[in-house]
């Protein structure tokens, strides 16, 4: 999964040094504003592996 | 997220991120943010709680693999709805205790017998948590939204 950041936190999210790896799409400010309320709620979320290996 | 509602304190936290890499390993992911907001009653509505719950609605590992942090934006309490934990729980728990199906409105629902076992050996809290504080549990802990008897957004 990836988080939906506006393009003009790039950098700050690119500087930050703790290691952190925050997994993004970047998209316009108007983008974020236009859709942020069609999302699911929680549960609607898979948060299990993309790409999950069975029987292991 | 945009500029505005950024704040690094808050997503960047440096504890946050030193316990997270501390349990997870070295280089973790943030790849989840979002809101809670427990609102106060509406006119004639029964207050309800959640079902008691894991978000880890599918087969998991047995180890720590994801990690949730919390910062409350004002204090939390069982008044305003301060979130019920079943604190161990994440060390035993399994799909097989689980009710739902992976994205159903309650899916991760944990089976009431096995609450009532768990509630005999280590009843659930709604702690005290104060505005601003770092809250970080393990994806599979049981717990639930309690109702907001106040008057505020919690």
């Amino acid at each position: 999964m990836k988080v939906e950041c506006s393009e003009d936190l790039e950098a700050v999210l690119d500087r930050d040094g703790s290691g952190l790896q925050i997994q993004k799409t970047l998209v316009s400010e108007q983008t974020i504003l236009d859709e942020y309320l069609n999302r699911g709620y929680g549960n609607s979320y898979n948060f299990d592996q993309e790409s999950r290996l069975e029987n292991f | 997220m945009i500029k505005s509602h950024f704040d690094p304190s808050i997503f960047l936290n440096p504890l946050a991120t030193q316990v997270t890499t501390s349990v997870l390993g070295p280089k973790p992911r943030l790849t989840f943010m979002s809101g809670n907001s427990a609102l106060p009653p509406a006119p004639g509505v029964e207050p309800q709680s959640q079902p008691v719950h894991t978000d880890a609605d599918f087969d998991h590992p047995e180890s720590p693999f994801a990690l949730v942090v919390n910062v409350p934006l004002i204090d939390m309490d069982i008044h305003n709805g301060s979130t019920e934990v079943w604190l161990g729980t994440h060390n035993t728990t399994s799909l097989a205790a689980q009710e739902g199906k992976q994205g159903d409105r309650a899916s991760g629902r944990i089976a009431k017998d096995l609450l009532e076992e768990r509630r005999q050996q280590r009843p659930p809290s709604q702690p005290l948590v104060r505005k601003g504080s770092i809250v970080i549990r393990d994806f599979r802990l049981w717990h639930a939204g309690k109702p907001n008897f106040s008057n505020d957004i919690r």
